[in-house]
């Protein structure tokens, strides 16, 4: 009896590793390069644009390869930009993270506690964080503090609202069959609730992250400097100041990329931590 | 059959706080090694029965008395499997939440996922099984804590009809092998009656117990036994009492 069932069943894990190993090399031909395409034809219309319809008022819409150019010639000022934007952002991010965290998994203790504290959770959440970044300025002076909090508070809901739905989501039966058998709250916690949670923790990772960047940039923004010397934010004010707009679209540029790199990180912690068994995790041997 | 009693269900009903009665007062001996089948329409407690001898629920009154000590493993409908964990590491869960020791479980994993034919699938996730190989994971989890009692919830109704059939013998098979007391919810009658050697009836709107039948046929049961004339007559007699419940 045993081993009639054993034959399909081994035959079918066989499949998959096949399926698995054939999955890897071809696959990312054919995945590059319907975007790539739509990369040059993209480049070249904008260069069209900026030279036939903006003609010699092209500082409005350089040229991509003004753009470049504006790169080469400024590698210092964009590469201070970045690193001190970077900081801000990944200081706010994981000050989020921090909170978030905790606030989750405080409210998920009791019905009670998150009856009381979650209505005012969703209540923060839609204070407009870019208006009230100028009291946060005036708390915490004209400085990168100022900067990292106001990064932090448009980064922590996402990450706040996913983490509490994730924990308050555990199955039923699974949290039964943990009470069964005598589990701890600590046990269920991170046998259970917490693994289960992954998915939502990490949709919410992945929103903070790029928010956490645009966060960063808005800080900057608001605490400005009238100089040059500062974050991506303050380079592009300086920038738009002096109509340097091949620079200005190279720190945009910049800031875009950091914010990618942001959310790329989050998703490829998140997939590997998930890959086995969460289906957003999948490639398509599903 | 009924040696000695190891399951006594003495008037245990359930009321719900919104006033909905789940369960009458029910009265149940379930005797050592016995397989038991709970079996009726939806809505007539027996999951209710199951789930307070379970000790997953509190009976609003009377109550269970089974031995002190013994290990109550509970298998559900859908194989509540931790997707995050392989085959192995899901078998051991019951054993690690028990607190038994880490030599000891191994063994015990092992043996339980031979028992069930899932042995070189050890380090398989369970999103590559089947249903039915869920399912088996499943029931070795539940049996590598070496229960007294086993009590299981519908457990083969999302399957199909063949996987369900060699689930049912297999399932007989480790019952004879281990001599737990099995308590078997199903609302499948043939399932019933291939299983146990006892069928409690149950009804609804109010859920109560209808009637008990013994099963008079002798295990090993075949599958052949489901097309003796014996073996239809029951099903007759028992679906005619399930009706009897339905429009009573």
């Amino acid at each position: 009896m045993t081993i009639q069932i054993a034959k399909p069943a081994s035959k079918a894990a066989t499949d998959a590793s096949t399926k698995a190993v054939a999955g890897k090399s071809k696959p990312f031909l054919k995945a590059a390069l319907p975007p790539a395409i739509v990369l040059v034809v993209f480049l070249a219309a904008w260069s069209i644009v900026s030279s036939t319809v903006y003609g010699d008022r092209n500082y409005l819409l350089p040229r991509p390869e003004q753009v470049l150019q504006a790169i080469l010639d400024n590698p210092d000022t964009l590469w201070q930009g970045i690193r001190i934007t970077f900081f801000e952002a990944t200081a706010g991010f994981v000050l989020a993270i921090v909170v978030g965290f905790a606030g989750a998994i405080i409210m998920s203790q009791s019905k009670m506690l998150e009856r009381s504290l979650y209505p005012y959770a969703v209540l923060l959440q839609t204070v407009p964080v870019v208006a009230v970044a100028p009291i946060i300025v005036l708390w915490f002076g004209y400085n990168q503090s100022a900067v990292i909090v106001i990064a932090f508070m448009i980064a922590v809901f996402p990450i706040l609202n996913n983490t509490l739905l994730g924990l308050l989501s555990t199955d039923r039966n699974h949290r039964d069959l943990f009470r069964m058998h005598h589990a701890s709250r600590t046990t269920e916690f991170l046998q259970l609730r917490l693994p289960s949670a992954l998915p939502n923790i990490f949709a919410g990772l992945r929103v903070s992250a790029g928010l956490a960047v645009v966060g960063a940039i808005v800080g900057e923004f608001i605490i400005g400097s009238g100089g040059e010397e500062g974050g991506l934010g303050v380079k592009v004010l300086f920038a738009q100041s002096r109509l340097a707009t091949g620079l200005l679209f190279a720190e945009v540029l910049a800031a875009t990329l950091l914010g990618f790199i942001f959310f790329l990180v989050v998703t490829i912690v998140g997939n590997r931590l998930i890959k086995h068994w969460h289906e957003s995790a999948l490639k398509d041997d599903a | 059959m009924m040696n000695q009693k190891h399951i006594d269900v003495v008037g245990a009903s359930k009321t719900y706080p919104n006033g909905t009665i789940a369960l009458q007062p029910v009265d149940l001996q379930i005797g050592k090694g016995e397989f038991v089948s709970l079996l009726g329409p939806s809505g007539c407690g027996k999951s209710t029965l199951l789930r307070i001898i379970a000790g997953l629920s509190t009976p609003s009154t009377g109550q269970v008395t089974i031995p002190d000590g013994d290990r109550r493993a509970f298998v559900f409908q859908d194989a509540t499997l931790l997707p995050w964990r392989t085959v192995a590491r899901n078998a051991s869960l019951i054993c690690e939440l028990e607190g038994i020791d880490k030599a000891e479980r191994a063994e015990r994993v092992t043996a339980a996922l031979k028992m069930v034919g899932l042995e070189g699938f050890e380090k398989v996730y369970p999103r590559n099984l089947s249903g039915g190989m869920k399912m088996r994971l499943s029931l070795a989890r539940a049996l590598a804590l070496q229960p007294e009692l086993f009590l299981m919830d519908e457990p083969f109704s999302a399957l199909d009809e063949i996987t369900r059939e060699v689930l049912q013998d297999e399932l007989l098979r480790i019952w004879q092998s281990k001599g737990f007391t099995s308590v078997f919810v199903t609302h499948n009658l043939y399932e019933a009656i291939y299983l146990s050697n006892r069928v409690v009836v149950m009804s609804a709107r109010p859920g109560r117990i209808e009637r008990v039948f013994d099963v008079p046929f002798s295990y090993p049961r075949t599958p052949e036994l489901r097309l003796t004339p014996e073996f239809t007559a029951l099903s007759v007699e028992i679906s005619d009492c399930l009706r009897e419940g339905v429009h009573a």
